[in-house]
Parts: structure tokens; sequence; C-alpha cells
């Protein structure tokens, strides 16, 4: 599908007769390019150019800055921690659902996945629940069967470990994705024959299972290392108490001081981006190995292997880790009439639900949070699509613009998420915007972070269909708009559907850039929840991570209905 | 007038700059279905995807019915939704979201004729491709060869100026295929439509095109009636594209006779006048060398006889392939079944025709020898 189908001609428009167009080569492209960069780019040149402004006044700051040491070293720490830990779990329960017996399979597939749909503010607010040393309720239990003594431990939430171990859970899923769609791709016949030629299954394992799978391991322990250097939820929520600071929550500090000091916060970020942009670099040198990688697609898998219902373990303790607990633990909690460390049944009562209701903050928050959620859809929608469309490699766009927006799209992947908030205030909060305390900035922040993600289902959509039906369209007399409306958008529909759930997903659980970009007048449920932890009680907080999840759910209801039924074992 | 005229077409890929279609020039006249013939690779497609504009050609002129389509460097380009042609896909290319008749009627519909009027034209346009009672299915729902008739019926339909063919029987069966190939060629001859159809199969151009192009990287290597083209393939590539396989290499010897490969079989070749060099390359049809008993049969001036031993015989079913080596060439010789009595290590005599036989120089050009093979005597 092309927007545009003509050449370079730039002179004598006069001469062409009817029907005959003739316009410079990929104008409207190059639009688009532009569009990409002021969104992504401008915000992170402009907050930089800010800091090499003030590069002296902005060193000594950074310098001065309290135990600035420590809080790089407790960056790396809990990224290369929860790293670790994510890949080991991911890639541990993909291999589990190739073990798991086939009736089980398709329920057992989607089960690692569930954990995105779940807030990791919630999750993070459900576990401190089940183990804040003194109130927790598993410590309680804990310290009934006599582990641990006195009035507080033996376990404790907001440590180092339990930051790590917090991240490391929250991180699985998108690892698990990864190396489960790689392993899905490799076909089992790849197995059958390391096995038709004589070897054991340790070692087919060893030696065609693992290499194969090496470019998803690869990539995505980039992305996911990338994921925790930007970590922000867990460490706020959970290092508080102990003063465990990291970049991104430090970062966040000197967004919250008035005035903000926006070159000692683009300094404090900038080594992040300096490794945001390696990563880039790496990965599209792997993406362009991967393509080596990709064998025949075989839907026969398990071919030769042994399945067990004891691989059904890990799948469903992770699910009761990331869900099933903190889920319990958040509706127990906001169902109680105050916090005490103990499910009370009896005491049970709607309550604080009934009091959320009636609060305005809350009401405007849900409001703004489902307003920006739907204009952030209206607007990455159709930007996604274009873009998926000129990053297609069968339309023609030129070279000299493809590879900025391709490049861009990476590059907010590959952003901090708290490094593009703060960029995001230093931009859109000064003239000529001043958007400060408007839902127009936070639609502006949501779609910025929200185009990357939207781009890869179209795109994967519209490389599977093909050229064919679009250019069957086009020589059956149809134009482009026609041909997209009537042909492509059916087509790719449920790459769309993908595409607006991964946004509702990203926006309903947006809660670093919510932090900085939002104002006390006009906030989102995620900006309010933080200013409850830190001035409300137990029970609103987790009322507000309940509704977090809820808005989640509305989004995956709208994806639905665009895609047509089966969205979320397709994400 | 929904005449084709392309002129002097250049389209290059990549930075290496390969030459998909190099200077091309060729004409349709109006009714003509014109077959673009050659092997992969050789610009048959891009050509056609040229005249649809879903490729933007580098330089040249492409006009259809009097209308210029692509020209003045680039400056003029019509989109491909506005030149009216139909095209036929090799993968057929119908829209799954929509029923066979929807799919029909779609180039209606983008014409913006009204409901009731495009349902009938579809209709009867499905009946002309035997597939009215399809009309309800999901082009999931029926096989490749009916998903193949509706794409010709969408084709259709409009009755646009240029009908476009690209491989459209390529992904069928042996048997689909042949079935088609008829009801294509009927189509055609009822229907009178202007065409440009890819293929690389010699059967199907030979059966369907009123001309046949012979491609060679990017460029006409010959343009002639099946019959003609069947008959004298202008050059070497020509002859073994078209399935002429039994290859002679020829030197002349100073007694001014012919030495076969190599080896020390003799030939005299009768020409009218002198042959315009001294090695050449003599191709004979399978189904055109006949086998005999050494030494048997008078002299003939117009029959060639090259010694040889049959190395292998292989039987398939109505008709027989006996394997023949002649100096250092294999040689085919097709039969019916039991058509000659050797065996393997048999020595036979290899014979053919002047007249049916085709001597090409050995160079790159490899053109026809015309001189050659022109009946020396009256024999039918």
């Amino acid at each position: 599908m092309t927007l545009t189908q003509e050449r370079n001609a730039a002179t004598g428009p006069a001469q062409t007769p009817a029907g005959s167009r003739a316009k410079p080569a990929g104008r409207r492209w190059a639009l688009l390019a532009l569009l990409m960069a002021a969104l992504i780019l401008w915000p992170l040149i402009k907050l930089e150019a800010r800091v090499a402004e003030d590069l002296s006044g902005a060193v000594d700051r950074l310098l001065g800055y309290r135990d600035l040491g420590r809080v790089y070293l407790n960056t790396v720490i809990i990224a290369v921690g929860s790293t670790i830990v994510a890949v080991v779990a991911g890639t541990g329960l993909a291999w589990c659902i190739t073990r798991v017996p086939p009736r089980w399979y398709k329920v057992m597939s989607v089960l690692p996945v569930v954990p995105l749909l779940m807030p990791s503010v919630a999750s993070v607010q459900g576990w401190s629940y089940l183990l804040s040393p003194r109130t927790g309720i598993i410590n309680q239990y804990l310290r009934e069967w006599g582990v641990g003594s006195g009035d507080s431990g033996p376990l404790d939430v907001y440590s180092m470990t339990g930051i790590i171990l917090m991240a490391g859970t929250i991180l699985t899923s998108f690892v698990f994705m990864f190396v489960s769609a790689s392993l899905r791709q490799r076909g089992a016949e790849l197995e059958a024959a390391a096995a038709a030629c004589g070897a054991s299954p340790w070692r087919t394992f060893r030696t065609v299972t693992l290499p194969m799978m090496r470019p998803a391991l690869v990539y995505s322990t980039a992305i996911v290392l990338l994921l925790a250097l930007g970590q922000f939820t867990v460490p706020l929520l959970l290092g508080t108490p102990d003063r465990i600071d990291v970049v991104s929550t430090a970062v966040y500090k000197v967004s919250a001081d008035y005035p903000v000091d926006y070159a000692l916060g683009g300094a404090l970020a900038f080594p992040l981006l300096v490794i945001g942009l390696g990563v880039i670099l790496i990965q599209r040198r792997a993406l362009r190995d991967e393509r080596r990688y990709v064998s025949v697609s075989a839907r026969t898998r398990q071919v030769g292997l042994k399945t067990s219902g004891w691989a059904l373990v890990p799948i469903v303790t992770y699910l009761v880790v990331a869900v099933v607990l903190p889920l319990v633990a958040l509706v127990s909690v906001s169902l109680s009439p105050f916090w005490s460390g103990r499910i009370t049944p009896s005491t049970f009562t709607l309550d604080n639900w009934a009091a959320v209701w009636g609060n305005q903050n809350t009401v405007d928050a849900i409001t703004t949070t489902l307003t920006a959620l739907l204009l952030t859809l209206v607007a990455v929608l159709p930007l996604s699509y274009l873009v998926s469309v000129a990053l297609l490699r069968r339309t023609r766009v030129p070279g000299v613009i493809r590879l900025p927006i391709d490049v861009l799209a990476s590059i907010a992947l590959c952003m901090p998420v708290s490094l593009l908030g703060f960029a995001f205030l230093f931009t859109y909060s000064e003239p000529p915007f001043t958007l400060y305390g408007t839902t127009a900035m936070v639609v502006v922040a949501y779609v910025t972070l929200a185009i990357p993600f939207a781009i890869r289902p179209q795109l994967s959509a519209l490389t599977a269909i093909g050229p064919e039906y679009s250019e069957a369209s086009r020589v059956s007399g149809a134009g482009s708009l026609s041909t997209a409306w009537r042909i492509t958008f059916p087509l790719i529909r449920s790459g769309l559907g993908v595409s607006a759930a991964l946004i509702t997903i990203i926006v309903a659980h947006e809660f670093t850039v919510s932090l900085m970009v939002t104002s006390p007048t006009r906030r989102v449920i995620g900006s309010l929840l933080y200013d409850e932890t830190v001035s409300g009680t137990a029970p609103n907080v987790a009322v507000l991570s309940l509704l977090m999840l809820a808005v989640t759910l509305v989004g995956i209801g709208i994806s639905w209905l665009i895609a047509g039924g089966n969205t979320v074992d397709k994400i | 007038m929904s005449e084709v005229r392309i002129d002097g077409l250049m389209k290059t890929f990549g930075s290496a700059g390969v030459r998909a279609v190099d200077d091309l020039s060729l004409t349709v006249a109006e009714g003509q279905l014109v077959v673009l013939l050659g092997p992969s690779g050789c610009g048959k497609t891009t050509l056609l995807r040229c005249v649809a504009g879903l490729e933007t050609p580098d330089g040249g002129t492409i006009e259809i019915g009097g209308r210029l389509m692509f020209g003045r460097d680039g400056r003029i380009q019509v989109p491909t939704h506005k030149r009216d042609i139909g095209m036929v896909f090799q993968n057929y290319a119908l829209w799954p979201h929509m029923t066979v008749e929807q799919n029909v009627a779609y180039p209606l519909r983008v014409r913006g004729i009204a409901r009731q009027e495009r349902s009938r034209q579809a209709r009867e346009a499905l009946a002309l491709v035997e597939c009215e009672m399809l009309a309800e299915r999901l082009p999931s729902a029926i096989s490749g060869g009916q998903q193949q008739r509706v794409a010709l019926a969408r084709a259709l339909v409009a009755r646009p100026g240029l009908m476009l063919f690209d491989e459209p029987l390529s992904n069928l069966d042996y048997r689909l295929r042949a079935q088609l190939r008829h009801q294509l060629r009927d189509l055609h001859r009822t229907l009178g439509f202007t065409g440009l159809y890819v293929t690389h199969d010699q059967t199907e151009a030979m059966q369907l095109g009123t001309v046949v192009a012979v491609l060679k990287e990017g460029k006409v290597e010959q343009l002639a009636d099946p019959a003609s083209l069947f008959s004298r393939p202008a050059s070497a590539y020509v002859a073994r594209f078209l399935g002429i396989g039994n290859r002679l290499e020829l030197v002349r010897d100073p007694d001014a006779r012919w030495v076969v490969g190599g080896g020390d079989v003799r030939l005299d070749l009768p020409a009218a006048g002198e042959l315009p060099g001294t090695r050449f390359d003599l191709y004979l049809r399978a189904t055109e060398v006949g086998l005999a008993a050494p030494g048997a049969g008078p002299a003939d001036p117009d029959v060639g006889r090259l010694p040889g031993v049959v190395t292998d015989v292989v039987y398939s079913g109505d008709s027989s392939d006996w394997i023949v080596q002649v100096g250092d060439s294999r040689i085919v010789a097709s039969g019916k079944a039991r058509a000659w009595p050797f065996g393997p290590e048999d020595r036979v005599e290899v014979v053919f025709r002047h007249s049916s036989a085709l001597l090409y120089e050995q160079d790159e050009a490899g053109r026809l020898v015309e001189s050659y093979g022109v009946r020396t005597s009256l024999v039918p």
C-alpha cells in the first residue's frame, strides 16, 4: 500500500493531462518523519540543550548531589538483578509451555502474559500489604507460626532484595513473550531432525534449541535491561522507607521541587540516554541477524517431547505471585474499614468504594484518565498505521525518510520513561506550549510513549497480508484511501486490535510520566494514587489500584471490539 | 481504443543497477493477447507491473488506448487506479473478508455503479467463468481453480480497456491448468479483450497468445505468432526455452565436412549458399529425431545420419525416450512406446531431416542461420 506512487517531478504541473498526478518524492512521508521527530526527538534535544547551556553549573550540582554514587550503584544493581530474575524466570516459563500436556496448552500459553494486564503500581501495592515488615499479612502469619520474632519481619519488601524480586516478577512477562514467540516459530521438525540424527533430548536442547533461541534471548535481555534501568514504580514505592534511590526516582524528585532544576535532571539521566542509544545500535544489528534465524513455521509442536503435568506448576505459581496474591490483598484492603494487617471478612464494607465515588478528585482523575486514553487511541492508531506503512519494505519511501522514521520509533522504545517524562515536562510547560495542568499535556506525553508499541503489531499484520490484496484493489480502480478503508483495515483488523490493547495497557498503567506531567489540579488515576500513598489511607490506595485495573479492562474491551475478538492471546 | 504502446522502457533495481527492463519497446494491437514468455528473472513481470503502474519505470513511455500513462521522464504518471485496467494475479489475491460476489463487484463499486446494477453485472461475469453458484461463498471456502476463475471474473467485470495476467495459472495443478487455458482462450475469442499475459510456460504461451514475445534480460528476444515462433526460434536461447533440448556442437574440418562435438563423427550440411562461419550449434527436437540400424536406408541429402550408442531407454507411458550418445553429446529421441527395437549398448544411427533441424551461430547472440534447413530438394 502506498499513499504516494509518484516519483520525482519538480516542474511543469500545467502540462500534465487530466488524471495524471506528479508530486515531489515522498513529501507526505517527510511530513510524517518530521511529526515523529517533533514528538520524540524534540523534547530530548531541548532538555539536553538546556544541560549543555548550563553545563558547568549542572555538573557542579550533579557532583554535589547527595549520595550520587549510591544512586547510580543502586540503579545498576537493581537493573542487573531484576533482569537476571526476569530472564531466568521468563525463559523457564517459556520452556515449561513446551512441556505442557496438549489439552492445557492453549490456556497455559496465555497465563504468563496475563500479568501485563495488572498495573505494576497495583502489584507493588498488593505485595506491600502482604510483606511489609510490621503489618504484612504473610509476615504476621509467619510470626504466628514462630518464624521470626518481635513485631516486625521476618520478610521485608522495602529492601533491595524486595525491589529486585518485585521488578523481576513484573519484567518476567516481557521475556516470556519474546522467548516463547521464538520457540513457537522454531518448528519442532528441527528438533525432531536432531533426534533422528541420534541426539539425546538434552543434546538436542543444547545444540539446536538453545542456539536458535539466542537472538530472542539477546534481544529480550537487552530490552528488559533497558526497562529495568528505567524502573521507577517499584523503587519509588518500595525504596522510600529505606531511602533507596535510583536515577529515575532521583529525576522525579528533581522534577517535584520548585523551581525545577532541569539542567540537573537532564544531567542525572544522561548516562541512561547514552545506554539507550547504545542498545538501539545493538538491537538494529540483532534484528538484522534475527531474519537468518526465522525458520519454517510449523504448527506441529511437541514432536517427540515428553509432556508432564508438572510443567503446570511453575506457570500457575507465577500467575499466583504476579496477579492472584496481590489482587487478593488489594481487594481485602479495599474492603476493610482500616488496614490492620489482618483479613477479617466479618468487618468487610463497601464504604471505601462509596467514599471514593463521592470524592470529586477521584471522579476527575478517572474522567481525565479515560479521556486521555480515548484521545491517545484516536491519535496513535492512525499515526502508527502510517508509520507502519512507511516502514513496510514494499512501500516506496525514499531511504532518507524511512531511516529516520525507523530510528525515531526505536529511540522512544529505548529511552528510560522517567527521562522522557522529565523532557516532556520541560518542553511542554514552557512557551509556546504552556500546557502544564491540561489534559492536552497528558495526551501528548501518552501519544509519544505509545506510538512505538503500536507500530509493531500493525507492521507484522501488514507484512503478513502481502502486497497483492491492495494491488488487486488498485488495479480494480480504487484509490489509496478507499483501498486502505475497504481492503487493508479489514484485513489487519486483529493487528489494529493488538495495537489498541497495547496502547491501553501503556496509558492505563502509566505512572512515571503521569507523576511528572500532571498538576495537582489535573490528575490521572496514577498521580492521584501516588498522592494517596503519601498522605492518604491504605484502603483508598487499594481502591485506586483496582480502579486502574478496571480502566485497563475497559480499554482491552474496546480493543476486543476493534479486533473482533482474540486480542489477549495475540499480544 | 485500447492499443498499448511501450517505447524505450527502462527499469533498474537496487544499487547494483540490475536492468530488469532494458530499453524495451512493444506494441499490443487492439484485441490482441500478447504473451510475455521467459524464464524467471527475465523482466516479464516487472514489465507487466510497470504497465499496471505498480512499479515506476526509470524512463521510456507507456501509452494505453492513446493515453500517455507514463512518460516525459516520469513527469507524467497516471496512478494505477486511473489506468482502466483489470489484472489477474498469480496467487489470486481475492480479498478474504468479502464474499465472491463482493469481490467481483468491487471494481464496479469503486466506479460508483449502483448496488442492483453491480450485482447483476457481477453475476453475469461469474456466469462467464461458470462460478455463479459460488456468489455467496467466501474465497477461503472455494478451491484454487475456482478462486482463479473468480479473480478472472473480477478483472473482467468492469470491461477494462486492458487486461493484465501475471502468471495466472502457475499455482494450479496440471489438469486445472489445461482446463483453464482452454477457457481463457475461448473467453479471449468471445470477448476480444486486449491483453498482456505473463508466463514461463511455453504451452500456455503457444495456446493463448496472438503474439508471443520471448524476453531475455529485459529485452525482447523474439516477437512472433506462435506458429512461426515454434517452427523458427530466432535464437538458441529461444530454442532452449521452447524445450528443444538436443544440441550438437559442429566444427568445420579442412575437408569442408562438419565434425560433431570433438569426436570422429562427421556430417554434411546442406545449405542454400555458404554458411557464415566455422562453428555452429545444431538443435534437434526430440520428437523429430528417429533411430535406425547402422547402414540401413539409402543416402538422402535431406536427411542427416549420425552414428551413436543407446545408453538408456526411459519408458514414460504413451511415449518413450531413447538416450543416445553421439560423440560427446547426448541425444534424446522420443517416440511411441515401442517405436524402435533398440536397447542399451545397441549401436544405432540417429536420423533427422535437415528441414526440421535448427542451426545457430555459436556466439553470445546465437542467431538462427536462415540459409540452413531451407529445403534443398522437394521432399515433403
